[in-house]
């Protein structure tokens, strides 16, 4: 293997940030549902790549049910924002205020 | 295959929660959602896989893992602990599940009438909730916590927004599921490092090499072990609604549909607390270097937040839910006092483990008081509680005491688990912990006092309100509450025994521990 | 640097470019295609990293179904409506200086820790996978199947029972996620926000 499998490692890091910063800077909920799969996505680049480093087909076991557990999320999550959106008229986080928070 | 019967008897509780589930939501197809028995069928269920648990407990004791792998699939010729592991310690979270569930199932029967047209899915999804909390209970392998974890959170979203024509639940159950859904990736992403450490998901092999004294040689582990834990630490965290991840429970709690909020306050907290001590404390505790400070660190937040924050609130939902926090901050501080012995050879965690029991019945029977006043006033202000006094004194008294074993009063059980936990602190060496516990408890009288000084003294300008008719099952409810508080608190020795044995059946990592 | 190196850098440079695009999207309809994008990407560097079977799925469920119920809500919400309003100033620079210092702090600690990915030697049965480690395509050493091949991950889930409870609890979780979508979104029984909790005939006779 001549990519190391740290490479890997840091590149997800690098968009795991990115999600991060996606949910941090973005005030629409649709786009920081995008951002949290973007850093579902960096995991299980992590975890593809320490399983290939280790020789683990568990790594792959448990990206094939991640990737099941984030479909369903993302339903649930859309199906807020429909209903958010039905009751508001918006989708930004901070128009989202009835209870003080 | 040869593994059929011990899934049958092991995962009896779990089968039959499934079962049930199932049923219930064909029920509600057959009867077209009209109101039925399902509130019922859910009952019925919970009772069942309740005495399954007690049997197995009582019959089978110790410890069997279920879903081995010795087949031609394993390694090296060698067996695979079970992915799921039914022993003392997972009994005594799945009949604190379970019994809390009926609790609320029984407090909250009628409160769902007429609010919504899903009510074989409202029930279905609290029984999946608790066949989540049983797995997070028993879980021995990463991919069953994390997806034990997603199935108990994504269930609480969709229970927190269920009356989706009332924008504040559906506000609520997006907080929550923003929330959780980060979250969950920080936790995900700290187990695919334990994965790049540890070299597989079985929680028994990772704990394994944290045992292993040459992993300290390893240069550079410590830099890699630290954020791995740290992230693990905040999913598990979220869920347990410890500060700072705690921003979306007062919004979820006064959100939820109330007894949902009972639920939330009880059920995940205390299967957190599971998964926890048997990751942290059971396997880990030879690592607690790399996550006792920062856990230290979260006591210490949500016990000063929690009771502070708590002073402001107007809804006594969010009032619970801030106490809620700061309650977790005391379990955990229990968590943080590895080591420490305290009154009747009580060690830290069985300190944890009284201090849940205690908790789960003091505060289901304050949401049980909740429920009702709501239903009666159709509120959840303070102000619903002015003269409840008059119009109810049942409801009144047990509330007080509630409260009064919430902040610690001698004899209640309250008294007993704060007792422990701070004994066990001081022992642990978690001293300035255990002080600004004590300091942070007198707090939290005046906020509990602001609601009692509504109900015995508040001034009614609505003039007279009659007196509130209380249901069979409230009563019930509240009055097997104070049973147990008072109980817990004048004879505690059984319980403590109790709590004791269960925490000595992941000894082995304890004793460690101890040495450490 | 040979070709894999460098097929891995073009790789990983548009998969950071495509993730800031959707990060800082201003359409909705172009944050999901920069999505897309990131999604196929990954799915290359499962190819690269021998999981064909994970790429597939990758490519199916995530750059496939996810992708399509995000761009079916845009535009069933009306893509114009849900204009992208820029975040106030003090968040934006609380936001990059937090998400710097954990970019930063993570990759030195993956760059630290490396040898800390090799600490798995230290079990025992570990020993001989980590031999093996660095030569192309780890073998199964019963069936002689490839790493990452679908044979390899279809045994592992199936051949032994330890993976029952994950692969059961999967199955209920979709249950619960689609009870919930029609739950929560659902348009049906007169209800959408205007309606209020109170009783409709025939649904809820108390």
């Amino acid at each position: 293997m001549s990519v190391p499998p740290g490479h890997f490692m840091a590149l997800s890091a690098i968009l795991f940030s990115i999600g991060v910063l996606g949910v941090l800077l973005r005030r629409n909920v649709i786009i920081v549902l995008m951002s949290v799969e973007l850093m579902l996505n960096a995991v299980n680049l992590t975890w593809i790549a320490a399983g290939r480093a280790l020789g683990d087909i568990d790594s792959h076991i448990f990206v094939f049910f991640s990737l099941t557990v984030a479909a369903a999320e993302v339903a649930v999550g859309l199906a807020l924002v429909v209903a958010i959106y039905r009751s508001l008229g918006r989708t930004d986080v901070d128009d989202i205020s009835m209870l003080n928070g | 295959m040869p593994h059929i019967p011990s899934i049958l008897t092991h995962f009896s509780p779990e089968l039959i929660l499934v079962v049930g589930m199932l049923l219930v939501l064909t029920y509600d197809l057959w009867v077209r959602g009209r109101e039925g028995l399902q509130a019922n069928l859910a009952i019925i269920t919970t009772v069942l896989a309740l005495v399954a648990t007690l049997v197995l407990w009582v019959t089978m004791p110790g410890s069997h893992p279920v879903f081995e792998a010795c087949g031609p699939g394993a390694k090296a010729g060698t067996c695979r602990p079970g992915a799921f592991i039914s022993d003392d310690f997972t009994h005594f979270f799945r009949v604190l599940g379970l019994l809390g569930t009926l609790l609320v199932l029984i407090s909250g029967q009628t409160y769902m009438r007429g609010r919504t047209a899903f009510k074989g899915e409202f029930y279905a999804l609290v029984l999946s909730a608790v066949l989540a909390m049983n797995l997070m209970a028993g879980a021995n392998d990463l991919i069953v916590i994390a997806l034990a974890i997603e199935f108990l959170s994504i269930t609480s979203y969709i229970l927190t927004a269920f009356l989706r024509h009332d924008g504040l639940s559906i506000e609520g159950g997006l907080k929550y599921f923003l929330y959780g859904s980060i979250t969950s990736a920080a936790m995900l992403f700290g187990m695919s490092y334990l994965l790049g450490i540890g070299g597989s998901t079985s929680v028994p092999a990772l704990a394994a090499i944290a045992r292993n004294p040459e992993l300290a040689q390893v240069q550079g582990y410590a830099n890699i072990m630290l954020p791995a834990l740290a992230l693990v630490l905040a999913g598990i965290a979220f869920k347990i609604a410890l500060v700072p991840f705690h921003q979306w429970s007062p919004d979820a709690y006064q959100a939820a549909p109330t007894p949902v909020t009972a639920f939330l306050s009880v059920g995940p907290k205390a299967a957190g607390f599971a998964v926890l001590i048997r990751l942290f404390v059971g396997s880990f505790s030879s690592l607690s270097a790399s996550w006792l400070g920062t856990m230290g660190l979260l006591c210490l937040l949500s016990m000063v937040v929690g009771n502070v924050a708590a002073l402001t609130q107007g809804n006594v939902k969010r009032m619970m839910a801030y106490s809620s926090i700061a309650q977790a901050g005391y379990m955990l501080l229990g968590v943080v006092s590895l080591g420490g012995k305290t009154l009747m050879g009580l060690d830290s965690v069985g300190a944890v483990l009284f201090f849940i029991l205690t908790y789960v019945f003091t505060n289901l029977g304050a949401f049980a008081v909740i429920i009702a006043v709501e239903q009666a006033t159709g509120s959840a202000e303070l102000g619903a509680y002015r003269g409840l006094m008059r119009r109810s004194p049942l409801l009144a008294v047990s509330l007080v005491v509630f409260f009064l074993s919430l902040v610690g009063v001698p004899p209640l059980a309250g008294f007993v688990a704060k007792f422990a936990v701070f004994g066990a602190a001081v022992t642990g060496g978690q001293v300035p912990l255990a002080v600004v516990g004590v300091l942070t408890g007198v707090v939290s009288v005046v906020y509990y006092f602001g609601v009692v000084r509504e109900m015995f003294f508040g001034a009614s300008e609505e003039g007279q309100p009659g007196p509130i008719r209380v249901g069979m099952g409230t009563t019930f409810v509240v009055l097997v509450a104070l049973l147990m508080t008072l109980v817990v608190g004048l004879w505690p020795e059984p319980f403590i025994t109790l709590a004791n044995n269960v925490a000595h059946s992941i000894a082995p990592a304890l004793q460690a521990a101890g040495g450490h | 640097m040979n070709p894999e190196m460098a097929f891995f850098y073009a790789v990983a440079l548009l998969m950071i470019a495509t993730a800031f695009g959707m990060v800082l999207a201003r359409d909705m309809v172009h944050g999901v295609l920069f999505m897309v994008g990131n999604f196929v990407l990954t799915a290359v560097l499962y190819l690269l990293l021998n999981a064909p079977f994970i790429a597939a799925v990758q490519l199916i469920v995530y750059a496939g179904a996810i992708m399509v119920l995000f761009l079916f809500v845009v535009m069933l919400l009306g893509a114009q409506d849900l204009s992208l309003s820029e975040p106030a100033g003090g968040r934006r620079i609380i936001g990059v200086a937090a998400v710097l210092i954990l970019g930063s702090l993570l990759t030195f600690v993956v760059k630290e820790g490396l040898p800390a990915g090799t600490a798995a030697g230290l079990a025992e049965e570990r020993l001989p996978t980590l031999a093996a480690f660095g030569r192309e395509g780890v073998e199964d050493p019963q069936s002689g199947a490839a790493f990452g091949s679908p044979q390899m991950v279809g045994e592992a889930l199936y051949r032994e029972p330890y993976h029952i409870v994950p692969f059961e609890l999967v199955s209920l979780l979709l249950l619960v996620a689609m009870m919930g979508a029609v739950v929560i979104a659902s348009f049906g029984k007169g209800g959408v926000a205007a309606a209020g909790p109170e009783q409709r005939p025939g649904e809820d006779s108390a």
